[in-house]
C-alpha cells in the first residue's frame, strides 16, 4: 500500500511538471497516456531496479512528448526544465525534512507514515507551483511567441537533457552507494547551484532573444516606412510636374478664350485636361491618406500591405477622413488582426474579376470602426463557421487566421465583430468601443 | 411624405439641383416636396429641427463652412435617424465605406459626371420613396436593437438565428448575409421577437421561417444559410410542435 501511494504520487509529480509546463494544452487522452505510462513504469520497475527505473520513465516521456506536440524542442525543453525544478526541490525538501526529523534518507524512506506524508505534501507543492510557473512562462513571458529560433531551442534542449541525465545518474548511483546526510547535503548544494545557473542562463537567452525580436520588428517597421516615404515622394513628384504644367495649360486656355474658339477649347479640355485629373485619382496619391494614422506600427503595417496590393493589381481604396489616435486596443493585437483581415481580403480579391479592396477607419462617438471590404467569390460555408478552427477557404490546415482573430478578441470585452457577404462584397467590420479610460 | 433638403455652398450648383428636382416633382406627382435648399449647414439644421417628417438630404462634402458634409450628416442623424442621406461629391472626396457605415448614407453621386447628374438625383428620390413605403408596410416586423449608443433596425424576417457564445453577455445575430455581434441576453431578446421564433437549445433561438429541414435522427435543424443547429432533447417536442403549427399557419 505504501509502495502504491509512493509510486502514485511520484507518477503524479511527473505528470504535473510534464503537462503544466507545456506551451500547448494536450488532449485528455494524451495526458492520460502520459500519466499511465509514468505510473506503470514507476510501479513495475521501481521495485526491481530502484531509482534507476527513472531512466525508463524519463526517456519514455521524452519520446511521448516528442510525438504528441507540434513544436517538439520547445515542449521538451519545458518538460526538462520542469524535471530539473522538481528534482532540485525534492532534494531541498528532503534535506529540510532530514534536518527537522534528524534522520538520514535511508531512515526516511523506510519510515512508512513519514514517506506517505512527504510524498503527498510534495505532490501538492509540485502541482501548484508548476501550474504557476507554466502560467508565468506562457502568459506573462510569452515564450512560445519569442523563442522560435530552432537552432537555439535545440541547444537548450541538449543542455537540459544532459543535465537531467546526470541528475538521474547521480541519484540512482547514489542509492546504490547508500545515502547519508552529508551526501544528500552535498548533492543538494551542487544541484541547487546547477539549477540556479541554468535558470540564469535561460533568462539571459530569453532576454537576448527578446531584444533581437524587438530589433527585427523595428527594422521591418523602418523598412515599411521607407517604402511608404518613397511612394509619397513619387506622388509628390507627380504633383510637382503638374504644377509645372498647369501654368502652360492656363496660358493655352486663355489663348483659346481670347480667340473665342470654344470648339478648340472643348477639344483641348477633353484631350489634355481630363486625362490629367484621371491620372491623379488613380496614382499613388491614395497612400497619402495613411498620414492620418498616428500610430507608427499600424501605419507601417497598412502601408506595406497596400503597397503590395497596388503592385499586384488590386484596386484599393483607402478612406481615412480623420486623424486616428486612440486605438482602444493594444496596438500589437490590432496589427495582428488587421494583418490577418488584409491578407484574407487580398487573397479573396485576387480570385475575382473586379479585384477590389476597400478600407476605412473612422470614429463614431469615440468608438473606433474599422471596415475592410473586398470582392470575393460566394462562400461555400456558412459565414458563422468561418472562424472555427478547421474551416478555411484556402484548403486544409490553413483556417488559422480568423480563428486567431477570435482568440485575440476573446480577451477584449469592448469589441463587436460583424462579418457579412453581400454579392460581390465580403465585409469585415470591427468596432472597438471606447471604454472611458 | 418625404421632405427634400439640399445643402451646397456653390450657388450655381445649388440652383442646378433645385431645377432638376423641381422638374422631377412636376413630372412625377408624389407626396414628396422640396422643403429646404441651403448654402450653409446651420440653415439646414435649424429648419430640420422644427420638422418631424422623414427627410431626403442631398449634401455636398466640402461646404466651405465650419462643418463638412459628413459632420453635417451626423448632426442630421440626431434629429432624423431614419432619413435618407445622399452625398454629392467629387471623385477625390469620395469615401464610399465611410459614408455608408458612419452615417448610413443611402447613396452618393459623383458631381464630376455632370451629364448623368439629373438621372442620378431622380433615381435617389425614387429609391427613397420606395424604401419609405416599404418601411411603412413592414413597421410591425421591425426590430430595434441597441448597439452601444446607436440602435440598429432590422427586419425580423431577415434573422435566421440568435446564438450566445462563450461570452455570456454577447449575442450573435445570424442573418442570411452574415453575422453580427450585439449585447444582451437570450432570454431578454426572445421576449421582443414574434411567434415565428423558437428556442432549440440552451444557447440558440432559430427563426422557423428559415428552417429548411428538421432531421429527427440526429436532432439537427438545417437552415437556409448553410448553418445547422442541434436540438436539445428537452426542446425536441417543442420544436416539432412549433414547426408543425408554423407550417399549418403558412398553408392556411
Amino acid at each position: 500500500m505504501t509502495y502504491f501511494i509512493y509510486t502514485f504520487t511520484g507518477a503524479l509529480c511527473n505528470y504535473f511538471f510534464c503537462v503544466h509546463l507545456l506551451p500547448n494544452k494536450l488532449t485528455f487522452i494524451k495526458r492520460f497516456i502520459i500519466f499511465l505510462y509514468a505510473f506503470s513504469t514507476f510501479y513495475f520497475f521501481n521495485r526491481i531496479y530502484g531509482q534507476a527505473s527513472t531512466f525508463i520513465t524519463f526517456l519514455g516521456i521524452t519520446f511521448l512528448i516528442y510525438f504528441f506536440t507540434n513544436s517538439p524542442y520547445l515542449s521538451l525543453s519545458c518538460y526538462l526544465f520542469g524535471y530539473l525544478y522538481t528534482i532540485t526541490f525534492n532534494y531541498l525538501f528532503m534535506w529540510i525534512a532530514g534536518f527537522i526529523f534528524k534522520m538520514d534518507m535511508e531512515a526516511l524512506i523506510t519510515h512508512h507514515l513519514l514517506l506517505i506524508a512527504f510524498s503527498c505534501v510534495y505532490c501538492i507543492f509540485c502541482g501548484t507551483t508548476t501550474k504557476l510557473i507554466g502560467y508565468y512562462f506562457h502568459k506573462k513571458l510569452n515564450i512560445t511567441k519569442y523563442l522560435i529560433n530552432d537552432h537555439l531551442l535545440k541547444a537548450i534542449f541538449i543542455d537540459l537533457f544532459l543535465l537531467v541525465f546526470f541528475y538521474i545518474f547521480n541519484f540512482s548511483y547514489g542509492e546504490r552507494l547508500g545515502y547519508n546526510y552529508g551526501v544528500i547535503a552535498l548533492n543538494g548544494i551542487i544541484f541547487l547551484l546547477l539549477f540556479a545557473i541554468t535558470v540564469f542562463l535561460m533568462y539571459s537567452v530569453y532576454k537576448v532573444t527578446m531584444g533581437e525580436q524587438a530589433y527585427k520588428h523595428r527594422m521591418a517597421q523602418f523598412e515599411n516606412l521607407r517604402v511608404y516615404t518613397e511612394r509619397l515622394e513619387n506622388s509628390y513628384g507627380i504633383m510637382r510636374k503638374f504644377k509645372h504644367d498647369y501654368m502652360n495649360i492656363l496660358v493655352t486656355m486663355s489663348g483659346f478664350l481670347k480667340e473665342d474658339d470654344i470648339d478648340g477649347l472643348k477639344e483641348y479640355y477633353g484631350e489634355r485636361i481630363l486625362p490629367i485629373s484621371r491620372a491623379f485619382t488613380e496614382s499613388d496619391t491614395k497612400l497619402g491618406a495613411l498620414s492620418n494614422i498616428k500610430n507608427t506600427a499600424i501605419k507601417s503595417l497598412l502601408s506595406s500591405k497596400f503597397v503590395y496590393m497596388i503592385e499586384i493589381g488590386i484596386k484599393t481604396e483607402i478612406e481615412l477622413t480623420e486623424p486616428i489616435n486612440n486605438l482602444n486596443m493594444d496596438c500589437l493585437d490590432l496589427s495582428r488582426i488587421l494583418g490577418i483581415f488584409l491578407d484574407n481580403a487580398m487573397e479573396a480579391a485576387i480570385e475575382t474579376e473586379e479585384k477590389q479592396v476597400r478600407f476605412c477607419i473612422f470614429y463614431k462617438e469615440e468608438n473606433l470602426h474599422l471596415i475592410i471590404q473586398n470582392t470575393a467569390l460566394p462562400p461555400t460555408y456558412a459565414i458563422s463557421e468561418l472562424c472555427s478552427h478547421e474551416i478555411s477557404t484556402k484548403g486544409e490546415n490553413r483556417g488559422i487566421g480568423l480563428f486567431n482573430v477570435d482568440m485575440i478578441l476573446k480577451s477584449y470585452e469592448n469589441t463587436i465583430w460583424n462579418t457579412t457577404y453581400e454579392e460581390p462584397y465580403f465585409t469585415q467590420e470591427l468596432i472597438l468601443i471606447h471604454n472611458g479610460s | 411624405m418625404i421632405h427634400i433638403y439640399l445643402c451646397e455652398d456653390n450657388k450655381k450648383q445649388l440652383n442646378r439641383w433645385e431645377n432638376i428636382i423641381e422638374k422631377y416633382l412636376i413630372m412625377n406627382p408624389t407626396e414628396s416636396k422640396l422643403f429646404c435648399s441651403a448654402s450653409k449647414p446651420e440653415d439646414l439644421l435649424s429648419i430640420r429641427k422644427r420638422s418631424s417628417t422623414t427627410g431626403l438630404y442631398f449634401l455636398d462634402i466640402d461646404l466651405q463652412a465650419n462643418k463638412n458634409g459628413i459632420e453635417l450628416a451626423q448632426e442630421i442623424r440626431k434629429y432624423d435617424p431614419r432619413g435618407y442621406i445622399v452625398f454629392v461629391t467629387t471623385h477625390s472626396e469620395m469615401a464610399v465605406l465611410t459614408f455608408r457605415y458612419k452615417v448610413e448614407a443611402m447613396d452618393f453621386i459623383a458631381k464630376d459626371d455632370t451629364d448623368t447628374l439629373p438621372e442620378q438625383i431622380c433615381a435617389c428620390i425614387q429609391n427613397a420613396e420606395r424604401n419609405y413605403k416599404a418601411q411603412l408596410d413592414s413597421s410591425n416586423r421591425l426590430l430595434s436593437i441597441k448597439v452601444d449608443k446607436d440602435s440598429l433596425v432590422l427586419d425580423q424576417n431577415d434573422i435566421v438565428a440568435i446564438t450566445t457564445g462563450d461570452d455570456s453577455h454577447k449575442l450573435t445575430l445570424h442573418t442570411k448575409t452574415g453575422i453580427r455581434q450585439i449585447s444582451g441576453s437570450l432570454k431578454e431578446f426572445h421576449a421582443t421577437l414574434n411567434s415565428g421564433f423558437c428556442q432549440c437549445n440552451r444557447s440558440t433561438i432559430v427563426n422557423l421561417k428559415h428552417v429548411l429541414k428538421y432531421s429527427r435522427e440526429n436532432s439537427m435543424l438545417f437552415m437556409d444559410n448553410r448553418e445547422t443547429y442541434s436540438v436539445s432533447i428537452r426542446m425536441m417536442g417543442k420544436v416539432q410542435k412549433a414547426l408543425n403549427s408554423f407550417h399549418l399557419s403558412i398553408m392556411k
